[in-house]
């Protein structure tokens, strides 16, 4: 078969009358998602769908309902709605020139219970300032765990610099738990978001919200391991930060920020779903 | 709602116009969704497996990276060049087809054709040229052409013979060497042959009658 020049052609025209298809098919279809195909239409996408169990599958997935969720979903979206330059906060004007300090050794014009009287007085504001302002007094610390519904706990303690990855069985259902390390004074918030795919600047999409058990502060969030895509891993990030610091859209950016200041925290994870079997770490 | 035009884009994108963005979301996402379960049905063999989250997720996609870098693409958008279901399918099409390049190295492109196997498509489509095949028949040929590839021919098959993407377009989303795709194309065009002896030979009901 040196050369088959009707085979090839006969391929270029099968090709070509497929393309023409699947251009009309393209047609019917984006006006059924736009609720824009007249009855005619609409019957004939139908009738394609008899003959084709993969039209019939894109005609599911065209449903009017699917696209209003892309719609809402894309205008819930921070990179969407906002403007790509967030402005900075508030912060005082650097002043263009620094103030001037005479420079002088310190012996010259003192006497000598000067010096003792200034090294006691900055012993003292040191200790008063040791005493008085608490090491981290704003943030409260926290452990994740992630686990299955089944009980298996998967990983304890997970430390937030480093990315921590998890392959699921198909039918699991992930548990992502936030335990405070001490006793929690005040009302915290978290959500668990998706980061884009691999190669993509893509926005954070938020996938669920932490939500509180009991009274002690624990937060925690299920999520089925089936809704994760096939084959590519989904990477979560889990941000939380007290309640008075929390926005959606200002959650949505501290989950792309690869270390997020204090009082947020963030948990890179890298989920793998797999086709049923076992799962692992 | 107001119609898909470069001034509703600008009125979204530049000037953060919150009705303009909302209709203009309205207007794309259905543009999107059509082409990507296109894509991902035809090229990714989706019709037995969950198809919805992949949808979803991949008009996320698409819709950041047109909105990314100030709306670049979708000001780039002149209706002079190209309807808007043709201009940002084809982007959504391409972001698809990139993102799926997950099956980069595949050994089975590399697998070399039997010498037999390749000595059987000789002489037997002498008949071809004095065949003149309506598009009904063109089409239900290219159909059961279809169902029958493997996975992986069936999407060289999408992408070389209806995308009409080139060669290179083609050897860099399959991860494929030129001899590779030669190979691989040499098979497509013996199974052609082996569907269209079978389909001559035992036509389905009312199959070869023309379309009316």
């Amino acid at each position: 078969m040196s050369s088959v020049p009707g085979l090839d052609r006969l391929l270029s025209e099968v090709g070509e009358t497929l393309r023409d298809e699947d251009e009309r098919v393209l047609v019917l279809l984006e006006k059924l998602a736009a609720q824009t195909a007249t009855a005619a239409e609409h019957a004939e996408l139908v009738r394609l769908a008899a003959e084709s169990a993969e039209i019939r599958v894109m005609m599911e997935q065209c449903s009017p309902a699917a696209v209003a969720e892309d719609v809402d979903r894309a205008l819930q979206s921070a990179v969407i709605t906002k403007p790509s330059v967030v402005p900075l906060p508030q912060t005082t004007p650097l002043s263009k020139s620094a103030p001037v300090i005479e420079l002088r050794r310190p012996w010259l014009g003192t006497r000598t219970w000067g010096w003792t009287v200034g090294f006691g007085l900055s012993a003292a504001a040191a200790v008063l300032v040791w005493v008085l302002l608490p090491a981290d007094p704003l943030v409260q610390s926290y452990s994740l765990e992630v686990g299955t519904t089944a009980g298996n706990i998967r990983g304890a303690s997970l430390e937030p610099s480093r990315v921590h990855s998890f392959v699921f069985a198909e039918n699991e259902r992930l548990t992502l738990t936030l335990r405070p390390d001490t006793a929690h004074p005040e009302p915290m918030m978290g959500a668990v978001f998706r980061a884009g795919s691999p190669g993509l600047h893509s926005a954070p999409v938020k996938v669920a919200d932490l939500s509180l058990k009991g009274d002690r502060g624990v937060m925690a969030v299920t999520i089925e391991a089936s809704a994760l895509p096939e084959p590519m891993s989904t990477t979560l990030l889990v941000v939380i930060a007290p309640q008075t610091d929390w926005s959606d859209a200002l959650a949505s950016q501290m989950a792309k920020t690869e270390s997020p200041e204090p009082p947020w925290q963030k948990w890179v994870i890298v989920a793998t779903r797999k086709s049923g079997g076992s799962s692992s770490q | 709602m107001e119609p898909l035009t470069p001034d509703l884009i600008r009125a979204a994108v530049v000037d953060h116009q919150a009705t303009a963005l909302r209709s203009l979301v309205h207007h794309l996402a259905p543009i999107l969704r059509a082409r990507i379960t296109m894509t991902l049905v035809r090229c990714g063999g989706h019709v037995r497996g969950d198809i919805q989250a992949q949808v979803d997720d991949f008009v996320q996609e698409v819709l950041v990276r047109l909105f990314a870098d100030d709306g670049e693409r979708l000001l780039a958008w002149d209706p002079d060049r190209g309807s808007a279901s043709v201009w940002f399918g084809l982007i959504a099409q391409r972001v698809t087809l990139d993102l799926m390049r997950v099956k980069r190295t595949n050994p089975y492109f590399e697998k070399p054709t039997e010498a037999d196997e390749l000595g059987a498509g000789a002489g037997l489509t002498r008949d071809l040229n004095e065949q003149i095949l309506d598009r009904d028949l063109l089409l239900r040929l290219g159909n059961r052409l279809r169902d029958g590839l493997s996975d992986r021919d069936r999407l060289l098959f999408e992408l070389s013979i209806v995308a009409g993407e080139d060669d290179e377009r083609v050897r860099s989303l399959l991860g494929l060497g030129r001899d590779a795709l030669y190979q691989a194309r040499r098979r497509l065009r013996l199974r052609l042959e082996s569907v269209r002896k079978e389909f001559f030979a035992h036509p389905p009901p009312n199959q070869l009658e023309p379309s009316s």
